[in-house]
Formats: structure tokens, C-alpha cells, sequence
């Protein structure tokens, strides 16, 4: 129980260090390419334990963005879309809920779930959460291609730090 | 089967959400001011485009009526420039609206006219039915065009400045010497000033007003500056080019003029 909090709290702090003081100014994109943008910190989310109460969760999401927002001189926008993910992951979770249902006390992570779980539960969430920033960034389906082009491409990057970072720390 | 602990109250939880994407939100258009131009700019787009559709319709059938009202508007300021000069001596004791009243304007638009013979013709869409009599002065916002010669019910015919057989009373601003415009063909923007004797102080770049003896055109009306000065051997006379302010080419909305107290200075001067 105690090396649960540690170990969350641990994370996030990495997590954010990461995203904060790497892949913040981390720039790749040329003139008018300039579509991909790198997400790590949903990984925080997405890896909080399974019985964690959901307004606990959704706040703790929402203070997690506005913390990222407060680097990015953006506020609410991280807090808007990482809200939103913590929202939906107890609808994913219930989606993708193995044929004999979660035990209470794991952690959705590769090591409970397998490798494939884990990459359906975390694309999906993390693409919704993308897809919302870019969204809400834009303010206006006006810029609908924009949107999606930027979407898709800073979801395929993020994600594939999702699963490299995953793979090797491996939480239990 | 299903977890309890991932079964909360639905509602509850929907609620939370909201009240945290709210703040998000108004954190977003409060601070981030590309959102807040987007969000006004969006919430302005759709109401802003109907109500600028609606509007340009609107001004597009109203075109007619508007131009017609600034005419009139112009006419009763030019109306009232004119007759402050004129009552400023003489009147200012008296109020007496029935005396200040010198001039009156009659908006109207040159609907033909012809810029490169030797003698001009303009005519104009308002005749005696809006009070357009005989000679009476034409004028533009800028400067003379000329004198109406010919009325009928409907059109006026003006004698432009540009035709030969046109004379105008004019002054040398500021130096009192009084001569006439005349013109020489064919170049419609410069016009010749007669009669301004040789010992006359004048440079290029002297203003020419009207000078309001004739009852045709009100005192101080501008109309070009001095171009150039020859002097002609044997002649008395100066050969002065003068520029004209507007451009007769261009000249479409004009003001006729109409003197109020001409039978009265013509009946002293007969």
C-alpha cells in the first residue's frame, strides 16, 4: 500500500520532468509541418491503480494538467484534456474488461495484463486525449484537418513513448 | 461481473467532470488569448455573417435613398458656409431667418457631359421642378464647374467652366485683385485669368476665390491656384494660367446654386 503511493508519486514526478524539460522543447517539424507534438504524462493516468475513487482520479487529473499547464503558459488546456481522459478511462477499462473481471487491487500495466491489453487501453485513451487538446487548442472545428493531422501524428509519437517507457521500466 | 469499486455514482461523477472542464475552460479563455480571440471571433461568425449579408442587402436597396439624403445634407451645410459669410456684417443683430437666408442649394448629378470641345456642354437630372432657374452657379465639393444657361422641367444645361464663351468674376485671395477666368481649349484642368493688371504683386501659387460681384456665385468659393504669370508685350494685362482645384472630368455630384436676393442687387445695378 505504501510502496503503491511511492511509487505513483515517484512516477510522476518523472513523468513530469520528462515532459517538462525534454519533450517540451523538443521541436521536430519544418515550415509548415509542424504536427508533432510529444505526450508522455497521460502515462501517470493511464497507470493509477484500478481502485482508485473517480473524483479522487478526476482531480487528481485536473491539479496533474494544470501543473503541466503552469510550464506550457497554457492554463486549463492540459487540465481540459487530461480531465477528459480520466474521465473516460473507467468506460475504457470497463471495454476492455478481461472475461473474469480486474481483481481490486492491481494496476493496469503490462505486467497484470499482457502487452496487448495494454497498448488497445493505452492508444485509446491517449488518442482521446490528444484529440481533445488539439481540439480545445483550436477552439473551432473550422480547423478540422489541422486538427487530425495533428492528432494523429503526436499520437503515434507519444504513444510509441508510452510503450518504450513501459517496456522498460515495466510497473508492476 | 462487475467491480464495485469502478461502479460509482454516475451522475456524481458526470457533475465533476463538467465543474472541472468548466474551470478549464474559463482558465483557457481567460488566459490564453488565442482561444478568447477564437471564441469571440466564433460566437461573432455566424451572427456576423447573416447580420453583414442582411445589412449590405439592405444598403444596397437603400443606395439611392442614402446618396440622395448626404446630398442634401452637403447642400444644407454648403447652404449654411455661405450664408454665414454673408450675414456675418450685416445681420447679426438681427435674427431675422427670413434675411439670413442669401443662398440656397439644390443638390443635383451631371448626367452628360463632354470635357474635350471647344465648347462643353454639361447637363444636369434636375430642372425647374427642383427650383433650378437660369443662371444660376454650379459647383462641385471641390470647386466651380459652371453656369446653367438652359431649363426645362426635368434637366438643366450648364455652360462649364471649360467652354469658351464661360466668364467668371474671380479674386486673387488675399491681394484683392479681381479678373476673369476665361478658357482656352483643349485642356480641361487649366483655365486663363484675364484683366489682372500688370503692377499687380502676384506669384505663382496664389489661391483664386470666387469674388462674389457677379450674382452667380457666393464670395470665397475656391477654385485653383495660379500656375503660371506671363506678362505680354504691349498688353496691360497679365497672362495668367490658372490650375483648377476638381477635376471636371471627374465631376459627377454638383450643388446649383440659387441667389435669393439676385432681382434685388439687379434691380440696384441696372
Amino acid at each position: 500500500m505504501n510502496s503503491l503511493w511511492v511509487n505513483n508519486i515517484k512516477r510522476f514526478l518523472i513523468l513530469i520532468l520528462i515532459q517538462i524539460l525534454i519533450l517540451k522543447r523538443i521541436n521536430i517539424g519544418w515550415a509548415d509541418f509542424n504536427y508533432i507534438h510529444f505526450f508522455i504524462y497521460p502515462l501517470f493516468i493511464l497507470l493509477l491503480p484500478l481502485r482508485i475513487q473517480r473524483p479522487f482520479l478526476l482531480i487528481v487529473a485536473f491539479l496533474t494538467g494544470l501543473l503541466i499547464d503552469m510550464f506550457y503558459d497554457s492554463p486549463g488546456l492540459h487540465s481540459s484534456s487530461l480531465v477528459f481522459l480520466a474521465f473516460m478511462r473507467r468506460y475504457i477499462l470497463r471495454f476492455l474488461e478481461p472475461r473474469d473481471g480486474y481483481k481490486i487491487e492491481t494496476t493496469p500495466t503490462i505486467y497484470n495484463f499482457g502487452f496487448n491489453w495494454f497498448l488497445i487501453y493505452s492508444s485509446i485513451l491517449v488518442f482521446l486525449n490528444i484529440f481533445w487538446y488539439f481540439s480545445v487548442e483550436a477552439f473551432s472545428f473550422q480547423y478540422f484537418p489541422e486538427i487530425i493531422l495533428k492528432t494523429i501524428f503526436s499520437f503515434i509519437f507519444s504513444e510509441i513513448l508510452i510503450v518504450l517507457y513501459v517496456i522498460i521500466l515495466n510497473p508492476k | 461481473m462487475r467491480n464495485p469499486l469502478l461502479a460509482n455514482n454516475k451522475l456524481y461523477i458526470f457533475v465533476l467532470f463538467i465543474i472541472l472542464e468548466i474551470i478549464s475552460f474559463v482558465l483557457i479563455i481567460n488566459y490564453n488569448n488565442k482561444q478568447k480571440d477564437i471564441f469571440l471571433y466564433s460566437s461573432n461568425l455566424f451572427t456576423g455573417y447573416i447580420n453583414s449579408k442582411y445589412s449590405n442587402l439592405l444598403q444596397y436597396i437603400n443606395l439611392k435613398k442614402i446618396n440622395e439624403k448626404l446630398k442634401k445634407d452637403n447642400a444644407f451645410i454648403l447652404q449654411q458656409s455661405f450664408n454665414k459669410n454673408a450675414t456675418k456684417n450685416y445681420y447679426k443683430k438681427l435674427k431675422d431667418t427670413l434675411l439670413e437666408k442669401e443662398f440656397n442649394i439644390i443638390p443635383a448629378t451631371i448626367c452628360n457631359k463632354s470635357i474635350d470641345k471647344r465648347n462643353n456642354r454639361m447637363t444636369l437630372d434636375k430642372g425647374s421642378d427642383a427650383g433650378i432657374k437660369k443662371d444660376m452657379g454650379v459647383i462641385d465639393a471641390h470647386g466651380l464647374i459652371g453656369v446653367v444657361r438652359k431649363v426645362n422641367s426635368d434637366f438643366a444645361s450648364v455652360v462649364p467652366l471649360i467652354n469658351t464663351v464661360s466668364r467668371v468674376s474671380v479674386l486673387v485671395k488675399n491681394k484683392g485683385y479681381f479678373g476673369i477666368l476665361e478658357w482656352e481649349p483643349y485642356d480641361y484642368r487649366k483655365i486663363k485669368l484675364t484683366s489682372i493688371p500688370k503692377h499687380a504683386n502676384i506669384e505663382t501659387g496664389d489661391t483664386i476665390i470666387t469674388s462674389g460681384f457677379s450674382t452667380i456665385f457666393p464670395k470665397g468659393i475656391f477654385v485653383g491656384t495660379i500656375k503660371e504669370i506671363n506678362l505680354i508685350r504691349g498688353s496691360n494685362y497679365y497672362d495668367i494660367s490658372v490650375y483648377l482645384n476638381n477635376n471636371l472630368a471627374l465631376a459627377e455630384n454638383v450643388y446649383v446654386i440659387e441667389n435669393l436676393k439676385k432681382d434685388l442687387k439687379e434691380e440696384v445695378e441696372k
